[in-house]
């Protein structure tokens, strides 16, 4: 428990009195907090079993009184009974349910008295039900209390009146009590008790706190004070003892510790001083010898340590000296066999090879520069090498590069070509396109066309049938016409006969006439006579005028219509020819589109192909495009490489030229 | 006075019947080259030439149309008691002869000197009827043309007398 309040860092660094008043603090609110809480629930179990024994007995008294109502046969007074119950201080809810076989003998009874939850239909089954619930104005009591008809309840038989077997249960009573004011109290109480035990608690807390300073906080304080002066170096500090307890007896050890501690420190002192004065000497030898003056001596001796490591340090000191002095007459020889391997060999970085070694010997040194000297005559092989094939690349490369770029625009002027060949040959093939669907609509007119001649032709081949009919009956017509104007001039003929012989007569009878006038009175008879005969003569004439006049006429009307048959006659043979041309030509027509149609179908039918042809050849041509345009971007980097081959080439030509070589 | 009836254009005009020879039907003629327009020809009439002039050129300066009822008149021709002559007359519409009482005929009241040939006039069912006088048809000048050769007297004469 302590660790863990230790390990706790706020905890830690408080005072002792601060702990100590937190620990008594924590124990006190756990004891008057559980205390509290137990009376609490305690009491609130003894307030619901009060409220539960006064609720059943409400409803007990309920039913009592109910009871009664039934027996002076006031049952339906009951709603008094209800009213008067809810005014009850505490009463949420009475209410009777009502059971099955009540509802049965005496009716359904109030909408109130029906069982609505499982705690009624559990009431009804015979069980007395307790219930505590939360409601939002507290805690409420509901308490059920079933009723059973037996032949004696409450000295009540109840079989009398409820036609039902003893036991039933015929109802019950249910009373729901408010728990909130009795809650209120009861918290009350516990809320005073608490507020109690918090004010004792805080005047405990301050009289011991009090205590505990005077015994322990101040004289522990007191010889905390004294430690740190001691433990900042003043020797004199000494805790002053008040008391026999364990503070008292701490604070005497510890006078006694600093006692025995004054002692010690001045010993090791003297003993330090000595050691320092050796090691001082020790110290001047060696960084002399540090320095490279190697002449320093140890000027004491002894057994200790010390001494040993001042003798040894001798003995050494001597021995390098001797070894040094060598070392520099072979370094010397050393130096000079270097620096002259050193001048060629850097001459040979400058990028001259012309140097030569003058050394020799079989040490390592004289092996190195005969090594180094075989590599410069192979250096000198090799660069001039590289320098000659440095030049022969990169004129080569500067070619490959001349030519990949002719390649190039070559293949770009290519590339341009097949695009133009492509548009070209787009366009050939929409022309074949548009041909195709020209020749299309040319093929279609040209089968109307036939089509139409033939119909024109059956027409005309029907009109000149007509015609023929119609020339044959003008044919008739003019024969009869002919006959008739015969018959006519026969007519005629027959008057100018008859016009003739009335003219003589008519002569005769003037004649006569004159005659008989000359002859005077003997003429007179003779005179009447060829009156007479003049009259019959001109009665004759005129009938032969009117004959004469009706038969021109006919005559003339004949004429004019055998004119017109043959006017007639003469323009349908014109048609009949017309037709029989017109027909010819129709013929001619026909036999040419019909010799048309299959041209046009071959036509069709290369047009068709030569599309075909056209799309494979654009298909073609693109494919060319394609892959001349691939060729051109690989053309195009292989252009990037040789350029970089080139200067590649450059690059090795520069870093070679600047060798010296013997030649 | 018996007058043979004939038109001349619209009008009536009449030929006394008593100076009449014959009324022949309008038969060929022989042709007259380079004479007077209206001289129609010459007719043989029994053997006989006979001069024809065409009256209604002679009246109207219009050659008569050949009908059936233009006939040729034959007249005895005598002018101013010299010898006498037969003269065909070529005249249309002759169909008929009408006899008018000589009190029925008035003067027309007008002489010409172009044609003194026209005479009296009668009315005969409202319609006006001129007689022609055909001793006075022919001009001067057609006469002597006609009846030339007054040294052949004797042939007229014969033929007259014939």
């Amino acid at each position: 428990m302590l660790s863990l309040i230790n390990r706790i860092p706020v905890l830690n660094r408080l005072p002792v009195l601060a702990k100590v008043n937190l620990i008594v603090a924590l124990v006190f609110i756990v004891v008057v907090g559980s205390v509290t809480f137990y009376s609490g629930v305690r009491e609130k179990e003894n307030v619901l079993a009060l409220a539960t024994n006064q609720t059943k007995d409400v409803t007990r008294s309920y039913f009592d009184a109910l009871n009664t109502l039934m027996l002076t046969g006031t049952m339906n007074q009951r709603e008094i009974l209800r009213t008067k119950a809810l005014k009850r201080h505490g009463i949420l809810d009475v209410r009777v349910v009502r059971g099955e076989a009540v509802n049965k003998q005496f009716g359904p009874g109030f909408a109130h008295e029906k069982p609505v939850d499982e705690l009624d239909f559990r009431a009804l089954r015979g069980e007395e039900v307790v219930q505590v619930e939360r409601r939002s104005t507290g805690r409420a009591l509901t308490v059920v209390t079933p009723f059973r008809a037996t032949a004696n309840t409450a000295d009540v038989n109840c079989l009398a009146c409820h036609n039902v077997p003893s036991g039933t249960v015929n109802g019950a009573v249910r009373v729901s009590y408010s728990l909130a004011e009795l809650d209120s109290r009861v918290e009350e109480d516990i809320l005073i008790g608490a507020s109690a035990n918090v004010v004792l608690m805080a005047l405990g807390l301050i009289v011991a706190s009090m205590v505990l300073r005077g015994w322990i906080t101040r004289p522990l304080e007191r010889l905390m004070d004294v430690i740190s002066k001691r433990g900042k170096g003043d020797p004199g500090a000494r805790y002053y003892v008040t008391s026999s307890d364990e503070i008292g007896r701490l604070g005497k050890a510890f006078n006694d510790m600093a006692d025995m501690a004054d002692a010690n420190e001045a010993r090791e002192h003297a003993a330090a001083q000595e050691l320092r004065n050796k090691v001082n000497v020790l110290l001047d030898v060696v960084s002399k010898a540090a320095k490279g003056d190697l002449t320093g001596k140890i000027t004491f001796s002894g057994d200790d340590s010390v001494g040993e490591l001042g003798a040894g340090l001798q003995v050494m000191i001597d021995s390098l000296r001797l070894s040094i002095d060598e070392k520099r007459i072979a370094m010397e020889d050393l130096r000079e066999k270097v620096d002259s391997i050193l001048d060629v060999v850097s001459k040979a970085a400058e990028g001259d090879l012309t140097g030569k070694i003058n050394v020799v010997g079989n040490d390592a040194i004289g092996q190195l520069a005969i090594a180094v000297e075989r590599m410069m005559d192979n250096l000198n092989v090799l660069v001039s090498q590289v320098q000659r094939s440095g030049i022969q690349v990169t004129s080569s490369s500067t070619e490959i590069a001349a030519t990949s770029r002719q390649q190039e625009a070559t293949m770009t002027e290519q590339a341009v070509t097949v695009n133009e060949v492509v548009a070209t040959a787009t366009e050939i093939h929409a022309t074949t396109r548009e041909l195709v669907n020209t020749m299309d609509a040319v093929s279609r007119v040209s089968e109307s066309t036939a089509s139409s001649a033939a119909d024109g032709q059956s027409a005309l081949e029907k009109m000149e049938g007509t015609m023929r009919q119609m020339v044959d009956a003008s044919a008739s017509i003019a024969e009869k016409l002919e006959v008739l104007s015969e018959k006519a001039n026969n007519i005629n003929t027959v008057v100018t006969t008859i016009s003739k012989v009335a003219d003589q007569t008519n002569l005769l009878s003037l004649n006569a006439a004159i005659e008989a006038e000359k002859a005077g009175e003997y003429g007179l008879g003779f005179s009447v006579v060829a009156t007479e005969i003049r009259r019959l003569a001109d009665q004759t004439a005129v009938a032969t005028w009117d004959i004469e006049q009706m038969i021109k006429e006919m005559q003339s009307a004949v004429t004019a219509g055998v004119m017109s048959v043959d006017k007639f006659s003469e323009e349908v043979r014109h048609s009949v020819n017309d037709v029989r041309q017109v027909s010819l030509q129709l013929n001619h027509i026909i036999a040419q589109v019909r010799e048309l149609t299959p041209r046009f179908e071959s036509v069709n039918e290369g047009m068709h192909s030569q599309a075909q042809g056209a799309d494979q050849i654009k298909q073609a041509i693109v494919q060319l495009s394609e892959s001349a345009q691939q060729t051109v971007d690989s053309l195009r980097q292989s252009n990037i490489v040789i350029e970089r081959l080139n200067e590649a080439a450059h690059g090795l030509q520069n870093g070679v030229s600047r060798f010296k070589v013997l030649s | 006075m018996m007058i043979l009836l004939f038109s001349v254009g619209n009008d009536n005009y009449g030929i006394n019947v008593r100076d009449i020879t014959e009324v022949l039907p309008s038969v060929a003629l022989k042709n007259f080259p380079n004479g007077p327009e209206y001289v129609a020809g010459l007719l043989n009439y029994r053997g006989q030439v006979v001069p024809v002039v065409d009256l209604t050129l002679l009246m109207t300066a219009q050659a008569s149309r050949n009908r059936i009822s233009s006939r040729i008149v034959l007249v005895d021709y005598q002018h101013e008691n010299e010898a006498h002559h037969l003269l065909g007359l070529l005249i249309e519409k002759i169909t008929e002869t009408l006899k008018i009482p000589d009190h029925d005929f008035t003067s027309s009241g007008v002489v010409t000197h172009e044609a003194p040939f026209l005479g009296d006039i009668a009315i005969h069912n409202e319609a006006m009827i001129q007689v022609v006088d055909i001793r006075r048809v022919l001009p001067e000048s057609v006469k002597s043309l006609l009846f030339y050769d007054s040294r052949d007297k004797n042939i007229v004469d014969n033929g007259t007398a014939q």
